[in-house]
């Protein structure tokens, strides 16, 4: 039986009593502290405006500029020229963290933060676009998870942007109180170089604005039985991410003359047709993975289950998507399976749960993310749909 | 650490004080005012030393006078530090150079060509290698003096060494001779005047690096650079062959994909880094593909990028497959990782390949007609001998699986026998990455820089032509799965685990400013090694031209610095086994052709050099003609004969235009020789019943004379037969001690083990310092490598056990073996 969502917002109101001409004094706030705006970044000097930058996806560079025509704040910002991998056709990313043991600072409690604001100025003398969000994990230096992810349209010239701290969407998959960092992803430039043709951009002024109200920071995730992911809640669409361009989306199955396998709604993945020849991913997010049956499973219960879900593949040809599984405490795939998927059609995916054990035993004690895989080896755009994953017990 | 201030001189003092009588008002905490110059004492060391920012005593063998003096030869880099010890702290000091002139001449040597870096200093918590140094700050990235004044990191706090590292870019063509000049060294408005001495010999370091290597540049660099662009690393590769190093690939391997276009790319990129004559190779990439389930390489882009290298070759007129190397992450130490199972697949894709692109070169060569047939067969060859390079050692299975081109690390070179499994390999390769621990030569912090540099001079010795290491750029932190962010790209020392420095030779230069990446100290001693080896390159054409080779002169001059791959050495004894290097490649040149046939020790103290020189060249020694020497070619050899008990230093040179050109070399330090009739009192049980005498050695050996001691050994069940041998002059084994010869006779027609054990007075646990099958007969046994033992702990040598067994197994019947002597070489 269904099940509907429940979001569960706590709302916290801090209260202050006043005494007009009384000896007693005002009870302290203990959150006051994180009431307080916060400049994350000014980007004065290297240390430790950039030295902290953390680079992905071979953003370009970064360097100091002191030409005041292109400072908001002080006397210095940063200087972006976003390219990205080449070959890899990646997403040029940067994030600068909450926290440094080094430089002692920790901003990481989002729990009052209303929104991120930051002073960038298109060089380029057209509209570009880009987007910004904040980080939510930090596996390695490869890897992490974002949430809050918005897309800008930059004007030439100075554009004063924010970002929403949507804390309620923020929840479902990451700890308000632990927010890693902001990051900055641009698009691809295709040159191995920085020259007078490629994109620049200046950054500045990095300010995380605070409210008064305290941000709820639970979430409760309910699943059908047995369910890992139907797409029928609308919490599920945070669930699924791609780093790579790509459209990602949950849809009626009906608008694109489907019919789902299970209920009305389904995953739409449209990968954009960049041809690097190199393997991606798109990835459900542990934090779904391990609110399923599969985390704490037994392994007398596993022995006669199955993972599985539908692919429809809407191009020509046939499409291996294979799925990769992986462990929570590392990121690391260790196991990777065959999805092939004929055109034009549902294709059903099962696996065995005992055959994944004999790759990693202690995979129902720490599931990881799922990644499904896709060569990037078309010119242009491919579309999938995905539905009803799912474990099934069989006799 | 505090540092222990020294007497200042008087001559210091003095100028200090009338410094202070002109400073003006004195007020308090005013370095302009009341500084004294003995607040700094500048001192000279190796650059083959390591001084550590909090420590001082413990350099009191290694301090020298405050100058710069340098030895370096036409065309090398050549380094020396000084050091400022602060006792006060210093606000700023700045460094200025004059040009050098020639002393007696009118040539000069412009300060351009001198490199003077301010030592940063990178802290080192836990000392993995277990060789006795220190925690603490270790100098390792050299920031130009100029930028560290420009980003005001030219101060000293007082009580702590700040070092300079300074660097000779001798010119091809600097005519050879002493330079002189002045390094002028302002602290906080007290200048000090340090003499510059440089001499610039008359040999020509190859511009060409014969050499070969792969340091892996695609890292983390563009983490602590901020700089993903393949300008960074480009600049990164510049500097590399500049240090006489070449990467594995040469673009970030997502900087490219699988099209024509890119490959081209790649090629193109790769023939403009090689017109460096000092970058010496490249590597292929690798690209994955899967067969039976097995992930091995793409032969078909392999074959597509062998193809394209031979077709810019044909284009060009370079033989760029020459000098192409190939290895893949895909089979990295397969033996650690479990990919054994991929090795026969990789091995066969790959020959697979070669094979198409061999057949496939007929063709090509056909689209450039002006080549020459010769070029062609050229091309063919260097295809031929194309190796896939595979981190492991040599296994019989490996073999089967079709590797040809094992890099092993570099312990598996250090004996004889094991160093004679490669020798049917066409190139020999090797490796040093968290093992092997000192005193295996490697690059971690805590270890020397002699064993740095050593590395080169063992590859032209065991004939290894091909150096791997992981990584110069790990920008980051290995936490045992993943790479995690750094916060400070200038310390965490350990960011693979437990191996100091493992994985980055480089610093980044953009915080700085700079275009380019920070070198090293540990980047220095590769590149002085490497230029080393092109010493004896030279040095072995030399004598290869008058037919003969250096293999005896290496091993002797070697000596001083390792045995085996095991580096046990000092500053003075690595810098006179250079200067015997120098020396002994210039006679060799000279028109007199002076080459050390052979140089041999009895192991009882007498050396012996034979020495040849052509006709028409009187050889001197110790400034007297030598006479009575035997015809040989167009030539003659004489003897040299030393006895290091009255003499330690051999000499011998000729007179060309007019000039003496000499060798002069510390041959080795006293010996103590302890015969038979010294020692018999010095055996004891140890885990068997021992009876000992004293024999006549004819008795035993007919060929043999003298005494013999011979230690009957009880038989034994459920134990080894062993025996403690404690003399008086064992406790002389030191730090100091060259090696040891125990010579042992083995009565039966049988091989019998034997094991050396030492048991030192600051450990529980025995060393085993010697392994080894007893042969029937004399066994002369040497062991080397005191240097490298941690004496701090150890303190001091207690006792040798000798076992005569190798297992505890089976009973052992009761056996006798004899003793002959027992002699101790110092250094």
């Amino acid at each position: 039986m269904k099940k509907w969502i429940k979001a569960v917002a706590l709302a916290m109101a801090a209260a202050s009593v006043l005494t007009l001409g009384a000896c007693k004094k005002p009870a302290e706030d203990p959150d006051a502290a994180l009431k307080e705006d916060v400049l994350l970044n000014n980007f004065e000097g290297w240390a430790p405006d950039l030295q902290l930058a953390r680079f992905m996806n071979g953003f370009g560079k970064i360097s100091l500029n002191s030409d005041s025509q292109y400072v908001s704040k002080g006397e210095k910002s940063a200087r972006l020229d976003p390219l990205g991998w080449t070959g890899a056709g990646s997403l040029p990313l940067v994030y600068f963290p909450t926290q440094s043991d080094t430089f002692q600072f920790d901003y990481s409690d989002f729990s009052y933060v209303d929104y991120v604001s930051f002073d960038i100025y298109n060089a380029n003398g057209e509209e570009k676009t880009m987007n910004a969000g904040l980080v939510s994990k930090v596996t390695s230096i490869e890897s992490i998870n974002r949430v809050c992810d918005q897309e800008f349209t930059l004007q030439p010239g100075w554009n004063t942007c924010t970002i929403q701290v949507e804390a309620s969407v923020l929840a479902i998959t990451a700890d308000i109180t632990d927010i890693k960092g902001v990051y900055f992803m641009f698009e691809n430039a295709h040159s191995l170089n920085v020259t007078e043709d490629t994109p620049k951009y200046y950054l500045d002024n990095i300010m995380l604005v605070k409210k008064d109200e305290k941000s709820s920071t639970e979430f409760e995730i309910i699943l059908r039985e047995n369910e890992i992911a139907d797409f029928e809640l609308l919490y599920q669409q945070y669930m699924v991410a791609n780093d790579n361009p790509s459209t990602v989306e949950v849809v009626n199955a009906a608008e694109y003359g489907l019919v789902a396998p299970s209920g009305n709604k389904v995953l739409r993945v449209v990968l954009n047709g960049v041809n690097t020849g190199y393997w991606k991913y798109f990835r459900i997010s542990e934090v779904l993975i391990q609110a399923t049956k599969l985390n704490g499973m037994s392994e007398a219960a596993a022995q006669n289950a199955y993972i599985c879900f539908e692919t429809y593949n809407n191009t020509d040809s046939a499409v291996n998507f294979p799925l990769d599984f992986t462990r929570a405490s590392d990121g690391k795939a260790f196991l990777s399976t065959s999805n092939n998927c004929a055109p034009k059609q549902w294709t059903s995916y099962e696996y065995k749960i005992t055959d994944i054990l004999k790759e990693e035993p202690n995979f129902l004690k720490d599931p990881g993310q799922f990644l499904l895989n896709y060569k990037d080896d078309s010119s242009v755009d491919r579309e999938f749909f995905f539905d009803n994953f799912r474990i099934e017990f069989r006799n | 650490m505090k540092i222990k201030r020294t007497a200042p001189s008087k001559k210091l003092f003095a100028f200090a004080m009338s410094a202070m009588l002109f400073a003006g008002t004195l007020s308090i905490g005013n370095f302009d005012a009341g500084y004294a110059e003995e607040d700094v004492e500048f001192w000279s060391t190796y650059a083959t030393e390591k001084i550590l920012r909090d420590e001082y005593e413990m350099y009191d063998s290694v301090r020298k006078a405050a100058e710069v003096r340098v030895r370096a030869c036409q065309g090398e880099y050549e380094s020396t530090q000084l050091i400022m010890t602060a006792n006060a702290d210093v606000g700023s000091y700045e460094v200025e150079l004059s040009d050098l002139t020639l002393s007696g001449g009118e040539a000069t040597f412009a300060k351009e060509n001198i490199g003077v870096y301010h030592e940063k200093y990178i802290l080192v918590e836990n000392v993995y290698d277990k060789n006795g140094a220190p925690t603490g700050w270790y100098p390792d990235a050299l920031l130009p003096v100029e930028t560290a004044e420009e980003y005001g990191e030219n101060k000293i706090a007082a009580g702590q060494n700040q070092g300079l590292y300074i660097t000779f870019n001798v010119p091809v063509d600097q005519a050879a001779g002493v330079y002189n000049g002045t390094m002028k060294i302002t602290c906080d408005k007290n200048v000090t005047e340090i003499p510059v001495i440089l001499t610039v010999e008359d040999l020509l370091v190859s511009q060409t690096t014969h050499s070969k290597s792969k340091f892996n540049a695609t890292f983390h660099q563009y983490l602590g650079e901020l700089n993903s662009t393949q300008d960074m690393l480009d600049a990164y590769i510049e500097k590399m062959a500049e240090y006489r190093i070449s990467p594995g690939a040469v673009m970030h391997g997502s900087q490219f994909t699988t099209s024509e276009e890119d490959m081209r790319m790649y090629v193109d990129r790769a023939y403009e880094l090689l017109q460096n004559p000092k970058m010496s190779n490249f590597n292929i990439p690798a690209f994955t593909a899967s067969r039976e389930n097995v992930k091995t390489i793409d032969r078909n882009m392999l074959t597509k990028y062998i193809d394209c290298v031979l077709e810019k070759s044909l284009e060009t007129g370079f033989d760029m497959m020459g000098r192409a190397i190939f290895s893949t992450g895909l089979i990295d130490e397969p033996d650690l990782f479990g990919l054994m199972d991929r090795v026969p697949y990789v091995c066969e894709d790959f020959n697979a390949a070669v094979t198409t692109s061999l057949n496939n070169l007929d063709a090509l060569a056909k689209r450039y007609p002006e080549t020459g047939p010769e070029f062609v067969e050229q091309l063919k060859t260097s295809l031929e001998n194309f190796p896939l390079i595979v981190s492991m050692a040599k296994t019989d299975q490996a073999v089967e699986m079709g590797v040809e081109t094992f890099c092993p690390k570099i312990d598996d070179y250090d004996s004889a026998t094991s160093r004679e499994k490669y020798d049917d390999q066409q190139q020999r390769w090797w490796y040093t990455c968290v093992t092997p621990r000192p005193p295996y030569a490697g690059y971690h912090l805590e270890d020397t820089l002699i064993s740095a540099r050593s590395i080169s001079w063992m590859m032209s010795e065991y004939d290894v032509i091909g150096n791997f290491f992981w990584a110069v750029d790990v920008y980051a932190r290995y936490d045992g799965t993943n790479y995690q962010p750094i916060e400070d790209y200038y310390q965490t020392s350990a960011r693979y685990p437990e191996a100091n420095g493992d994985g980055f030779l480089f610093y980044p230069g953009s915080p700085y400013g700079l275009d380019e990446p920070l070198a090293s100290m540990r980047l220095e001693a590769i590149r002085d090694g490497a230029e080393e080896y092109e010493l004896f390159y030279d040095l072995q054409n030399a004598y290869a031209a008058l037919g003969f080779d250096t293999d005896n002169v290496q091993r002797n001059i070697s000596s001083l610095i390792y045995t085996g791959t095991r580096v046990s050495s000092t500053s003075e004894n690595f810098y006179g086994a250079r200067n015997a290097l120098i020396d002994l490649t210039k006679l060799a040149k000279t028109p007199a052709g002076v080459c050390v046939m052979d140089a041999t020790d009895d192991n009882y103290g007498h050396v012996t050099y034979k020495v040849y020189v052509n006709n028409g060249y009187d050889l001197l020694s110790e400034g007297e003609v030598l006479q009575n020497g035997e015809a040989y070619g167009n030539g003659k050899i004489y003897e040299i004969s030393i006895d290091l008990a009255e003499k330690n230093n051999i000499n011998f040179g000729v007179t060309i235009d007019g000039e003496l050109v000499e060798f002069d070399y510390r041959v080795g330090g006293k010996t103590q020789i302890r015969q038979a009739e010294d020692l018999v009192g010095s055996f004891t049980e140890n885990t068997c019943t021992l009876k000992v005498e004293l024999v006549n050695a004819s008795d035993v050996d007919a060929s043999l004379s003298g005494k013999l001691v011979a230690l009957t050994l009880g038989a034994v069940d459920g134990k080894h037969q062993s025996v403690n041998f404690t003399d008086d002059v064992i406790k002389s084994v030191s730090s100091d001690t060259k090696r040891i010869v125990l010579r042992i006779v083995n009565p039966t027609d049988k091989a019998i083990p034997f094991m050396l054990q030492a048991k030192f007075k600051g450990s529980s646990i025995n060393l085993t310092i010697l392994t080894v099958d007893l042969a029937p007969g004399e066994n002369v046994l040497e062991v080397s490598g005191f240097g490298s033992y941690d004496w701090t702990n150890y303190e001091s040598l207690e006792r040798f056990i000798l076992y005569f067994t190798d297992s505890v197994k089976e009973p052992h019947e009761a056996q006798t073996v004899y003793v002959k002597d027992f002699v101790i070489y110092d250094n």
